[in-house]
Parts: C-alpha cells; structure tokens; sequence
C-alpha cells in the first residue's frame, strides 16, 4: 500500500496525473516485469545470460506467478515475490563478492520484504541455510563472512523496525536459525583467524575444547528457553510445512483454507507444465559445475518444492527457482545443439581441440596432417555424412523443444485466461450451446446490502466473505479475513452449527442485522458455505468443545448429508436450515441439490430468522433475525 | 409521565367526554354491570390512585382499546374470567397490541377460565390450569366454613418496587386466595412470580378428589412451581399482573378477617393495593439523563477516544415512587464497555445531592488498551423496576505515530552503546593520529 502511495505520488509529481485505483490495478504486473528482471539477473549471475534471458522469459509466462500477478490482483504477494527474487540476487552477489555495499543494500530489501509479506519468514531462513551449508561443505570464506554479518545485523535491526514483528527475531523460532547461525560463522571466523595466527598443534589443544564448550553452552542456553517458553514456539502456519496433519488436528481454521491444502499433482502441472521437466535438467547443470552461489539454488529448489508439495500457496515461491532453473537447464541445451560451430568447420574445430589439448599446438598439429592426407580426407567424407545426419538430428531436436516452449507459451496463456483472469465475485458459465451466462449474484447481493440496509448494520458470515462485504456493500463485518481472534470465527461457526435458538441468544448479544449465507446448490457452486460447514464445525469445536461435536452432523449411515436423512444436529443448524429453506418448494420436493447431488430437504422450518433477500440464482441469501420479543415469547413473534 | 400526558392532550381533541380530566384512564372490563358492588372498593382504591376509571360490562358494544392506534386507556383490568368474548371483536391479538402500545394489564382469572382468557394469558409466558382445577391447601386453609377452600398464601417474593408494604414488614403478610393456579414458562424472563404457593399447596381438578391419589406426582402443579400471582414487564416496560383469582380482589375478601387483624398485619386490601400502584406505573419507573462522558485530563466530551484513556462516566437515574421523582437507590448499576466481548465491567458508584430528584452514577474509568468501535452499554434490569439499557457507541483510536513515548528506559543500554561507539571512534582515531607509527608512515 504503500509502495501504491508512492507511485502514484511520484507520477503525480512529475505531471501524470493517475487514478490511485489505477495505480493499484497495475501495481502488481508492473511488479511481475521487475520480478522478470531479477529473475534475469539472478541466473545470470549464476550462469550466463542467454540462460538468464530463458529465466526471464519463463517467468514472465509461468502460470504459478500469473496467478498473482494479473492486473487488479491487489496483493501482497504481487511485490513479495519480486522482493524474493531480488533479495536473493542481491545475497548471491554480495556472498560471491564479499562487499558490504551489496549486503546493505540485500539487507534493505530484506527490509522492505518484511514490510511486505509475512513470507519474508522465506528468506532469513533460507539464506541462513545457505551459509550453513557451504560452512559444512567446508567453504568458508572472507566474503561470506562480511556478507552475511553485515546482512544479518542491518536486516534484523531493520526488520525489527516493523511493528508486525517487533521484538520477534529475539525470541521466536522462526528467526533462530538465522541467530544460530550468525553465532557459528562468528566462531568459524575466530578459529580461521586464530589458525592463521598459530601452528596446527597449538591450535587444537585451544580449539576443541573451547568450541565443544560453546556449542554444549548454546544448546544448554537454547533448551532451556525453548523449555521455559521464552521462545515462542513455531506458529501453527509453520508446523503444517513439516507435519501435514499438524493443522489438521490442532488448528483446524488452517487447514480449512483451500490454499494450505497439500497441492495435487494436477496443479503442479498446470502452474508449471514443461518447466518440471526442464528444473531437474537444469539442476543437473547446477550441480555438475558447483560453486557457493549454485549451492544456493540447489537448496532454494529442494526447499521450494517440499513446501510447493506441502501447500498450494507456496507454489509461488518455487515458481522463481523454477524458472531460474528451466532457464539454465534449457540455456546449457541450446548452446549444446545450436553450436553448429564445431560442424561446419571440423579442420578448424580439430585443430583447436588439437591446441586446447595439447601445449604444443604446431608441431603436433603439422605431424598429425602430413604423414595421412588420404586418411584425412576420407574422415573428411565420411565426417561430412555424420556431419550431415547429426546436424538433421540437431535441428530437429531444436524444433522439437521449440515446439515445446511455444506450446508452454500457449498453455500459459490458456490457464492465464481461464483460470486467473476471472474475477472470483463474477463467475461465467456456458449454457448448453455454449454462450457465456455472466453470474453476478455477489454483486447483486452486496449492492441490495448498499441500498437497502442502515449504513450501520453489521452483517454476519462466514470470514471468507468480509473483505467482500466491507468492500462491496460497504456494511461492518464481525468476522473477515483478516481475523486474527480465533475465539471470534469459532463463535460464528457456533451460531452457525448451533439450534436456531440458542444461535438467537448468541446473535442479538452480538448485535447482529442480517446474516448472509453462500448457496450453491441451484448453480452446482460447490464454494458455499454447506461445503465449508464441516471446517465450520470443526473450527468452532476447538474453542467451543462442549457444543459443537463433528461427528452428530453425520447421519445415522456416517455420511455427510444434508437432504430428509440428514442428522437430527445437521436439520436442527442453523446453517442448513439458512441454506435451504424455500429450496425445494421452488425446485419441486424431488429437486436435487447440485452441488452435492442430493436430494433435497423437504421440510425446512424458520421461526427466529426472516428472508430478507435471495439473489437471482439463490447463491446468496441474507436473512435478518427477527427483533426481540415484546412479550418474550419464544420463538419470537 | 411527559409520554402519558401527550398521548392524552391528543386524546382530548377528538374525545369531549374527558375534557374534564387528564387524568390517566383505566378500563374495567366485568362480567355484567351487576357485578359493579362486588368490586366497589377495588374501584375505590383506583380512583384513590387518581385513575380515571371507566368500567364496562364485557357484553358491551363499545369496548375498544385502541384507535387509530393510539391506546384509549393506560390501563385495563380484566375481571371476567369466564368471558368467552370480550365487546364485538376485542381478540388475543388486540390485547397484545394494547400492551405494545404500552398498555397495562391487571388480568384476573379463575377456576372456569374460558379458552379466550387461558390463550391471552399464554402469550404472556403464563400458563393457567384447567378450567375445572382450583388450588388446595388442607395445611393452610381458611378456618371458617362460609368460604371453602380459601387458602392463606403466605409466599410472597420479597420486591420494595412491587409490594414495598410487603417488604417493610414480611412477617405479618398473607393473603386469602381462592381460585384457579398457574405456571409460568421459565424461557420468558419477562415475567416472574409474585406469590407462590407454599409446599403444601396443589392444584386439583373438582370432579374427582380421589383423581389426585392416582396422578403422579409430577403431574400436579404444586408447591413453589405453582403460582398464583404473577408480574409481567414487557421488553416496552408496559406492565401486567396474573392473579388466579377473582375474590381475592372482591369486597368480602378485603374484610375477611378485619376482627382478627392486628394494626401490622398485610392483608389483600394492602396487597391489591400496591400491586395496582406498581402495575399503573405509580412506582420502579425510572428515567435517565444522557450520559455524560468526558476525559478527565482536561474535562472534554469527544466524539472519540484514545487507548488508555482515563474517562469519566456518568448517568443520572431518577426513580418514581408514590407519585413524586426520587433518587433512583441501587449499589449495583454496573457498565460494560464491549466490542463483542465486555473489555471493561464495573459498577458505579452512587452519589445523591440534597434536594436533587436524581442519583448520580458514575466511574473513572481506564480505557482498554484496544482500538476499535466499543459499545458502553449500560444494561440494569431488575425485577419490578424499567428494564434500563442506555447504549452509546464510541469509537476508541489508536495512538497517532508522534504520541508515542521518545525516550524508552528499556532502551538506555542503546542509546549508551551509540555514543560510546562514537566517542571510541573520536578516542581511538585521535590516538591513531598522534601515536608514533602513524608519524612514522607519514614521514616515509
């Protein structure tokens, strides 16, 4: 947001006088071209730069960023992962140089990184490993050393800028390694000192014992704080990358995001298609011909990837290694076969391998060509046949990958079009002759909200449609997403999953106006709020354990259903009977729930809520509790 | 009052029969114009409370509660229970209408209630017995045989507002009651019991005494789950009263034992007498004054605060007893600051000034140290006086980036290192520019 601000001032100032909005729409694309930029240069910094151009070009195509960074996708992550990239362009040079300047300005962006996005967690735990790493591997240097002193004291100082994170980096899990590690580069560096200044012998005798006493003291100091909780734990978000049923049994409104599920085969490929092929072959490169910065990427695509597998949103951190990778793999491949060099002009070719190889290249080169003339020219021949056949195999090899990358070009496209363009609160469907029906039932509901309702009104529903309301309809929320308070969403799931009339105790203690609900049952949406009410439930259950219970929504055959066989729990909630109440007397007492194909509910009664508004396609329904009682009869009359 | 009054100065336009009075106006509805004598002292206590009373037979074609409306009376008393019609057309639903407008009702039932009567009551929260039950008590039952089953009910709840006779001096009450029992729904908070019976009393169909023997026990309404009188205050503050009887409000019962009755005793008459006091909003009605909310650094009223505020909150109540405005006395008004969770809950506290018809209640209050829209809801409810619930939404800001503290104790260690680091720097360069070596390295 603030980087939006400055755009729009700076271009503002110098006389381009821009919609803020606008600046906001195109923030994110103008930020995917800066990512390609550093993409660029970080492989190039690593490789070459034809394969920095590769890495470039598949950045700016590559499906699992487009995700991010369409225009109008407003989102932190829109700058996180330039910053990513950035950031760990400007560690690699500063750790392959050794200058300071370079690791000030790393830790600048760090910085800005922090500000950002709460996955800077990424990067001050990635690099850290890094240097861990090339210590273990034995590739300690000078440069190293000032790099990363220098990044870790100006970036943590800088980070603790941030009120987000504060005192954070002191005292949480997530930032010790990094402290950790800043400790052992100091002690490596003491004993390199003290190795150049002493003799080996006297060396051990003062070392082992000194650096076993420290170690032992670290690990001692450490446990002891995890122990007493001086450090804070990992968060919940971070326990789920190691253990994926973590979040499952503990914090159940993790899991429920669609975003932390463990990704599916079939998302890889779509976000990625050739570039899985192509980042083993680039990782053998990598590997192949190893140096401090290539031990980088190496660790960068072996972490991107478990957490990729582990999380689909983590699928946009390993789209940059990827790419890096696929560009290196697919640059060392081009300039294998289009190499036609050493083809067209074998003598030539020969005699410089000839003189590669040998320290005397003319007289080795005159004593090869005399003696056999004929010789040569019928290997000349047969040579010009091989020459011949292996030049065919290498333009066809060449088109075949050509061909490749431009069908990658057209997939992107594809998936750009048809699955990250669309706005999520307008949905498009094709009717059986397939012209394009426009759903605009959000739109609908949240402008009926607009006019229709006192601008004080505070509508319930699930968190996943706060920002939509607060935004749209421009009415205050109890619950959005950006909730942090636990106890708030499981007190919505509690109304929700509870008998109408407690859940009417606990929405006019609340001061609740009008409820919302997501149907998708006449569309077949299979978004809505039924399909989510088992997290619901789940959710509210932590917090609530006494009322809510999973397993009384299953019906008597242990399915989840929602028709005339539904459990006594699931017809008496809330949320279902919200959901379909007028449902089947509009869709006929056989009418079928096609988000579910089940049969629905025929009898759904209401006594303490009234329907106040069902949009065109019966996908959001707004209900008001009825006012209290006069008389305090129950239910209210 | 103010309230009352304006709807009787619109009354009077159109109404020429009651120009002569503003008073407030009760309707008594009776079986028949007959029955007038049996209740002559009731009617009396009423107009002695400077009631206009108009009572009309229940066959009469002119009952109407409302125009247009606008209630007609303040008040109506139901003396007729059997009444299977009430004028031409006057139905359940008018009777709520009434007490949504703000209508009181002294309702009074007995055994032979019609199904009429029996459903009004229900939508009170109030459920009477059978027409064909009357309440028994062999324990404590009237001594004489010229009224049977007269029983002496002696649980009466112990409420100043509602019977402040009752409440000076419990030991000596007791009323005479014969008729018909109730219970009401626990679900309903609104209405509550005023007598109850004692454990020795039972509810018992008259046909059959020896059906009692073979019910079970749950199934008969006894001990302190059956009523006889209730009270009810509706979420408006309009008053009703259930009383299961019809001759507890009659003349002989008023006299029934004047021989024996010692000068503390409290009897039907006083009892009758204040529960019509309270059910004609002649006491436990309060009003309050805005509240007034300010910072006590500088006694400024704002539209919003920051955390951490210190404010000061105060409300002035005002109580109406026995016809004049009095210092509303009570040690537990509490006020809660929310924001979907209470963040504060306190009681205030109390101070009166002589001569003053208001108490004044009021906290210093420390604002929690949370931004957000905060609800400062005061909500006293009590039974027997106004259900009172003042809200005022105030939203409380953050601390603007300049408010912060500068200088930070925890923070001395740094600022000590800074310049320590930059008078080392002065320190060792001065001495790296004077030491020898350094003249020496010039020199070469």
């Amino acid at each position: 947001m603030v980087t939006s601000a400055t755009i729009y001032k700076i271009l503002d100032n110098i006389g381009l006088h821009v919609n803020i909005r606008d600046v906001c729409v195109f923030l994110a694309p103008f930020f995917s071209s800066l990512t390609a930029i550093s993409a660029y240069l970080l492989t190039t910094e690593v490789s070459d730069s034809i394969s920095g151009l590769l890495a470039a070009a598949f950045m700016g195509v590559a499906p699992g960023y487009i995700s991010r960074s369409v225009a109008g996708s407003y989102d932190n992550e829109g700058i996180a992962i330039f910053l990513l990239v950035f950031t760990f362009y400007l560690w690699l040079k500063s750790a392959r140089t050794g200058s300071m300047l370079y690791s000030c300005i790393t830790a600048l962006f760090y910085f800005y990184m922090v500000s950002a996005w709460g996955g800077y967690v990424f990067i001050i735990n990635m690099i850290p490993l890094h240097v861990f790493t090339l210590l273990l591997m034995g590739r300690y240097s000078n440069n190293l050393y000032v790099s990363y002193s220098t990044f870790y004291v100006i970036g943590t100082l800088a980070s603790m800028q941030i009120p987000f994170v504060g005192f954070q980096p002191t005292f949480t899990s997530e930032h010790m390694a990094a402290l950790g590690t800043f400790g052992l580069i100091q002690i490596v560096a003491f004993t390199q000192y003290l190795n150049m200044m002493t003799t080996r012998k006297h060396l051990r005798t003062l070392i082992r014992p000194f650096l076993t006493l420290i170690v032992l003291a670290m690990v001692l100091l450490l446990s002891y704080l995890v122990a007493t909780k001086k450090i804070a734990p990992w968060a919940g978000r971070f326990y789920s990358l190691w253990d994926t049923e973590y979040a499952k049994k503990y914090v159940p409104i993790i899991a429920s995001v669609s975003e932390h599920q463990p990704t599916a085969w079939a998302q890889f490929f779509m976000d990625l298609n050739i570039l899985i092929w192509l980042t083993p072959v680039g990782l053998y490169f990598v590997m192949k011909d190893l140096s401090d910065s290539r031990v980088f990427l190496v660790l960068y695509a072996i972490l991107g990837s478990y957490f990729a597998g582990v999380m689909v949103r983590l699928m946009l951190t390993l789209t940059p290694i990827v790419c890096v990778l696929s560009g290196i793999g697919l640059g060392e491949f081009f300039r294998t076969y289009l190499n036609f060099s050493a083809l067209d002009n074998p003598q030539l070719s020969k005699t410089t391998k000839s003189s590669n190889d040998s320290s005397n290249p003319q007289a080795k080169g005159k004593a090869k060509a005399k003696p056999t003339p004929e010789k040569t020219d019928a290997n000349n021949s047969s040579f010009e046949i091989g020459n011949e056949f292996s030049k065919m195999v290498q333009w066809f090899t060449v088109f075949c990958i050509t061909l490749l990358i431009g069908l990658f070009q057209i997939h992107c496209t594809w998936v750009t079009s048809n699955a990250y363009s669309s706005p999520s609160v307008v949905l498009a469907s094709y009717d059986s002759k397939g012209n394009k029906l426009i759903i605009d039932d959000f739109r609908e509901a949240y402008n009926w909200l607009t006019h229709n309702t006192p601008e004080e009104s505070k509508v319930m529903s699930w968190w996943d449609y706060g920002y939509q309301l607060a935004g749209l309809a421009n009415r205050t929320t109890l619950v959005d997403n950006n909730t942090w308070n636990n106890t708030h969403i499981a007190t919505m799931a509690k109304i929700f999953a509870s008998s109408e009339e407690n859940a009417y105790e606990i929405v006019n203690d609340l001061d609740i106006d009008y409820i919302l609900v997501i149907y998708g049952g006449l569309l077949g949406y299979s978004g809505d709020d039924i399909n989510k009410f088992l997290w619901m439930i789940r959710i509210g259950q932590g917090v609530y354990p006494n009322d809510l219970k999973e397993e009384k929504f299953f019906n008597s055959q242990g399915r989840y259903s929602i028709g005339n066989d539904a459990s006594p729990a699931m017809r008496d909630s809330v949320m279902h009977k919200l959901t379909y109440y007028r449902v089947a007397d509009f869709m006929g007492q056989n009418g079928l729930d096609r988000a579910r194909g089940q049969r629905l509910p025929t009898e759904v009664t209401l006594n303490y809520f009234d329907e106040v508004f069902t949009s065109e396609n019966w996908m959001v329904r707004l209900y008001k509790p009825k006012p209290r009682d006069i008389l305090g009869r129950v239910p209210p009359k | 009052m103010l309230f009352l009054g304006l709807i009787l100065s619109i009354f009077l336009f159109w109404q020429p029969s009651v120009l002569a009075s503003v008073l407030p106006r009760a309707l008594a509805i009776i079986p028949s114009i007959d029955a007038k004598d049996d209740f002559s002292e009731l009617f009396q206590l009423i107009k002695q409370k400077r009631i206009d009373l108009v009572i009309e037979p229940s066959s009469s074609k002119n009952l109407k509660l409302y125009s247009h409306d606008e209630n007609l009376y303040q008040h109506v008393l139901l003396l007729c229970p059997e009444c299977k019609k009430y004028g031409s057309g006057l139905n359940v639903e008018s009777f709520v209408k009434f007490v949504e407008n703000g209508g009181n009702i002294v309702f009074v039932g007995d055994s032979g209630l019609s199904r009429l009567n029996s459903r009004l009551a229900s939508e009170f929260g109030v459920k009477f017995e059978e027409p064909d039950t009357f309440v028994a008590d062999y324990s404590n039952s009237y001594p004489g045989s010229d009224l049977k089953n007269t029983i002496l009910a002696s649980n009466l709840a112990s409420n100043k507002h509602i019977l402040p006779g009752h409440a000076l001096n419990p030991k000596n009450s007791l009323v005479y009651y014969k008729g018909i029992a109730h219970s009401i729904n626990s679900k309903n908070y609104l209405v509550s019991p005023l007598v109850s019976g004692s454990p020795t009393t039972i509810s018992i169909k008259k046909q059959s005494l020896e059906d009692l023997t073979k019910a079970s026990p749950s199934q008969v309404l006894s001990g302190s789950n059956l009523q006889l009188v209730s009270v009810f205050q509706s979420l408006n503050n309009a008053r009703a009263t259930f009383i299961g009887s019809t001759d507890m409000m009659k003349n002989k019962f008023f006299h029934i034992s004047d021989s024996l009755q010692e000068p503390g005793d409290y009897r039907n008459k006083a009892f009758i007498d204040d529960l019509l006091g309270w059910v004609f909003q002649q006491r436990g009605v309060l009003k309050y004054s805005k509240p007034v909310i300010f910072k006590t650094s500088n006694n400024v009223s704002l539209e919003s605060y920051q955390i951490r505020d210190e404010i000061l909150y105060s409300i002035e109540i005002s109580e109406f007893f026995d016809g004049k405005w009095v210092p509303f006395d009570a040690d537990d008004v509490q006020l809660e600051i929310r924001m979907l969770d209470p963040y504060i809950r306190t009681t205030l506290d109390r101070q009166t000034q002589p001569d003053s018809e208001y108490a004044t209640f009021s906290k210093k209050i420390v604002l929690p140290d949370k931004y957000g829209v905060f609800k400062f809801l005061l909500e006293h409810r009590r039974q027997g006086i106004t259900w009172l619930e003042v809200t005022e939404v105030i939203p409380i800001h953050p601390l603007r980036h300049n408010q912060f503290p500068r200088f930070l104790s925890q923070a001395y260690p740094y600022y000590a290192t800074s310049f320590l680091l930059l008078s080392g720097f002065i320190i060792i360069s001065t001495l790296w520019l004077f030491s020898p070596t350094f003249k020496q390295s010039i020199n070469i």
